[in-house]
């Protein structure tokens, strides 16, 4: 397939009421949406989990899924935070979910559930030159002062994939520039990607009649998975 | 060690410490709502929150003071987490995630109460609830770094107000020492749990009195508190859920199992051993008032410091007895032995290891093949990895103190559950007047009893482990020798130890003049009764 990429565009869905998941283990609630084009999901979550009587994390876990696909967890208890899920074209089932190991008392809440379809970029002549994408995470590998190596891992997960844009009117390049600090999806073979283009990480260089813009997206998902994966 | 699931203990010690097989490292970090149960608390929402952001984590402990003290530091991006943040007070625009709305708008403030959990994969260890001291603002790198310490902070810095009308905060002088300590600790607000302190050795146990009157106006109560527990052999604990507890200080010896292996082909990342003479003393002179002792360490003189003279005084107001000043010495001595053989590791990050905790270390280089106790730890979480620096210490020149002798007893020992027995006392010949006293552990609970052909009950409360029960002669009688029967019951009469299966009483018609009976030299027999 042809690279597309998209840019954070218009709501398509809203609801502001601060809505309880519900009281207790396996409580659910779910919205329908049907994305014309890949967007986000953003919403804010609200838990109640108590410590166990050790003193320990309360074990409940907050989920959030995407037809079906486990997309977030959270676990403990937290304040009103904010979350984006991206999401790939089409209808989609948002549902957030109390674990099964959520106390009698324990609760959740949702507020401000926006549903975002993006842009497609089709001002953009030509995406290639793409790089599949590349893990961002690290593993730690430290050596022992007799032994091998050991490795650890606590960093974030997240790809990179780098490419190029073409741009055949100065307009075009002019209407991407403006508004490159923003949040993007690209579709490649290997998936959909939602994530972040780093402007410092952005070169333009102008051949001939034509723009050519090397850019790097940071996306959020796992190489290999996208956002259609857990 | 504080026991923890299988998981966590293959997590800790597996070399692959990754997401794969869900032992990567994680952290908590807990935030209670300032506001919680007030109105204005509402934007929080919930009593407890997980400070989300954050970017390291780093716990001291140390067995110098319960006080664990910890830095974190957070993204503090569009500045939602600043303390003076509100909605509003910066146009959106300048906003790089959009929203306006946080929650957080004065949560991260002095005092605050936070606790951190930290652990890998699933398995998460509680490790501190601390207030917060600092809270930093950077604004060229967007972080907000806290700094804090446990909930002993609070006996650290609060000062001793003494009840109306007084001029200590303790006035009682015989109030147990165990006991001023869980006063002096809860007077701060901290709870704590402090055993009955006795005299070391003393039987029938002797409560280790305060002595003195404690805790003057301007005085923190840390000021009043930690030079009583420095004294004696105890330490003060804090544990992960801000509770202070009085721990005897451990002696350990080589024999002691450790509760983790470390070597440099698994674990050791980074080595460094110190033997060091800084602040140890050949001498130490206790003083109680206008009495003092002087104490010396041959092992500490000679060893370590080749001869030389070094002395130092401690003022001990409660060491009122010189039993009580070699005590204090010992002590001291004991926490300088602590200190003189010195390591430092880095390995992978153990959350479940405590203070005091016995570990093995083995390490070419240093040489290190003995087993250390854990004096501090240094706990980092970051992104990138999740360590630990201990402090470790050889035992190093310790003599273990041998377990008290049990007192010596004349008839044969017995040993009964009952915590209430009955002893029956009986002549089983002539009544000729022979008379005995009676004590227990030191008391005296019959006195001048003439001994009849009716069985006398004598009640006895016992305490755990031995009793010394005391028959003193007063009169051998008209006749012979004093001689009785004895039997052992509980309460309900039921018999423990018949007297056939007990020695009779007697004791023999020496130092008598008259004839009467009367002993001019009371004679004694001691009888051990253990209660298990």
């Amino acid at each position: 397939m042809l690279p597309q990429l998209y840019r954070r565009g218009h709501t398509i869905f809203n609801n502001n009421a601060e809505t309880s998941v519900g009281i207790g283990p396996g409580k659910s609630l779910s919205f329908e949406i049907d994305f014309p084009t890949p967007g986000w999901i953003a919403f804010d979550f609200k838990t109640s989990v108590a410590n166990q009587s050790s003193g320990e994390i309360g074990s409940g876990e907050f989920l959030v899924e995407t037809s079906g696909v486990l997309r977030y967890r959270a676990r403990g208890p937290y304040t009103w935070t904010r979350q984006y899920i991206f999401v790939d074209a089409g209808h989609q089932k948002i549902t957030f979910k109390n674990s099964p190991e959520y106390g009698p008392s324990d609760q959740s809440w949702v507020r401000y559930v926006v549903a975002q379809a993006f842009e497609h970029l089709d001002y953009i002549a030509a995406i290639g030159n793409m790089t599949p994408p590349k893990p961002l995470s690290e593993i730690q590998v430290f050596n022992t002062l007799a032994g091998y190596n050991a490795f650890q891992r606590s960093g974030p997960n997240g790809s990179l994939i780098s490419f190029d844009m073409v741009f055949t009117k100065t307009e075009h390049f002019n209407r991407f520039m403006a508004e490159l600090e923003n949040f993007y999806v690209l579709k490649n073979d290997q998936g959909v990607w939602g994530g972040v283009i780093l402007p410092q990480e952005v070169e333009p260089q102008r051949k001939g009649p034509l723009y050519i813009v090397r850019a790097s997206l940071h996306s959020v998902a796992r190489p290999g998975v996208g956002v259609n994966g857990e | 060690m504080i026991n923890i699931p299988p998981s966590l203990l293959q997590s800790i010690t597996s070399k692959f410490q990754l997401v794969a097989n869900g032992r990567e490292p994680e952290q908590h970090v807990l935030v209670r709502n300032r506001f919680f149960g007030s109105q204005s608390g509402s934007a929080f929402g919930v009593e407890w929150a997980r400070l989300p952001n954050v970017i390291s984590v780093e716990i001291d402990e140390t067995v110098e003071t319960p006080a664990k003290s910890f830095t974190i530091t957070i993204d503090n991006t569009d500045g939602l987490f600043s303390p003076d943040y509100y909605e509003g007070k910066w146009p959106q625009r300048y906003l790089f995630r959009g929203v306006a709305v946080s929650p957080w708008a004065g949560q991260l403030f002095p005092n605050t109460e936070i606790q951190i959990h930290l652990g890998y994969g699933k398995d998460l260890v509680p490790k501190l609830r601390g207030l917060i001291d600092e809270v930093t603002i950077n604004s060229q790198n967007k972080t907000i770094t806290l700094t804090g310490r446990s909930m002993y902070k609070k006996v650290l810095t609060t000062t001793i107000m003494p009840p109306k009308g007084k001029k200590y905060f303790l006035d009682d002088k015989n109030m147990n020492i165990g006991e001023a300590v869980k006063k002096l600790v809860e007077g701060a607000g901290v709870p704590c749990s402090a055993p009955f302190v006795t005299v070391p050795g003393s039987n029938p146990p002797e409560s280790y009195k305060l002595g003195v009157e404690r805790g003057e106006r301007l005085q923190t109560f840390d000021d009043a508190v930690r030079d009583i527990v420095d004294s004696l052999f105890f330490t003060m604990i804090e544990d992960a859920q801000g509770k202070v507890y009085l721990k005897p200080i451990p002696r350990y010896s080589q024999a002691d199992e450790p509760k983790m292996v470390v070597d440099d082909f698994l674990h050791i990342k980074e080595l460094e051993y110190t033997l060091s003479d800084n602040d140890l003393y050949g001498t130490v002179i206790i003083k109680c008032g206008d009495k003092a002792d002087v104490f010396h360490s041959g092992f500490i003189t000679n060893q370590i410091l080749r001869g030389q003279r070094r002395e130092i005084e401690y003022e001990v107001p409660w060491a009122n007895t010189p039993f009580k000043r070699k005590l204090a010495a010992q002590s001291y001595f004991t926490q300088m032995l602590h200190r003189w053989r010195k390591m430092s590791i880095a390995i992978p990050a153990n959350p479940a290891l405590e203070l005091w905790d016995v570990i093995s270390a083995r390490e070419r280089i240093s040489t290190a093949t003995q087993r250390y106790y854990i004096r501090a730890i240094r706990t980092t979480w970051t992104p990138d990895s999740f360590f630990q620096i201990l402090e470790l210490s050889s035992n190093y020149g310790y003599k273990p103190e041998p377990p008290p002798p049990p007192p010596k007893s004349d008839l044969p020992p017995i040993s009964v559950s009952e915590s209430r027995i009955v002893i029956n006392l009986w002549d089983f010949s002539v009544e000729d007047k022979d008379i005995v006293n009676v004590y227990l552990n030191g008391s005296k609970i019959l006195s001048n009893f003439v001994i009849k052909n009716a069985k006398k009950q004598i009640v006895l409360d016992l305490d755990m482990g031995p009793n010394v029960v005391e028959f003193e002669g007063v009169s051998a009688g008209t006749l012979r020798t004093l001689s009785a029967k004895m039997e052992v019951t509980n309460v309900q009469g039921k018999i423990l130890f018949p007297s056939s299966s007990l020695p009779d009483l007697e004791m023999p018609r020496t130092n008598v003049t008259e004839p009467s009976g009367y002993y001019t030299k009371r004679p004694k027999v001691k009888w051990v009764i253990y209660r298990v």
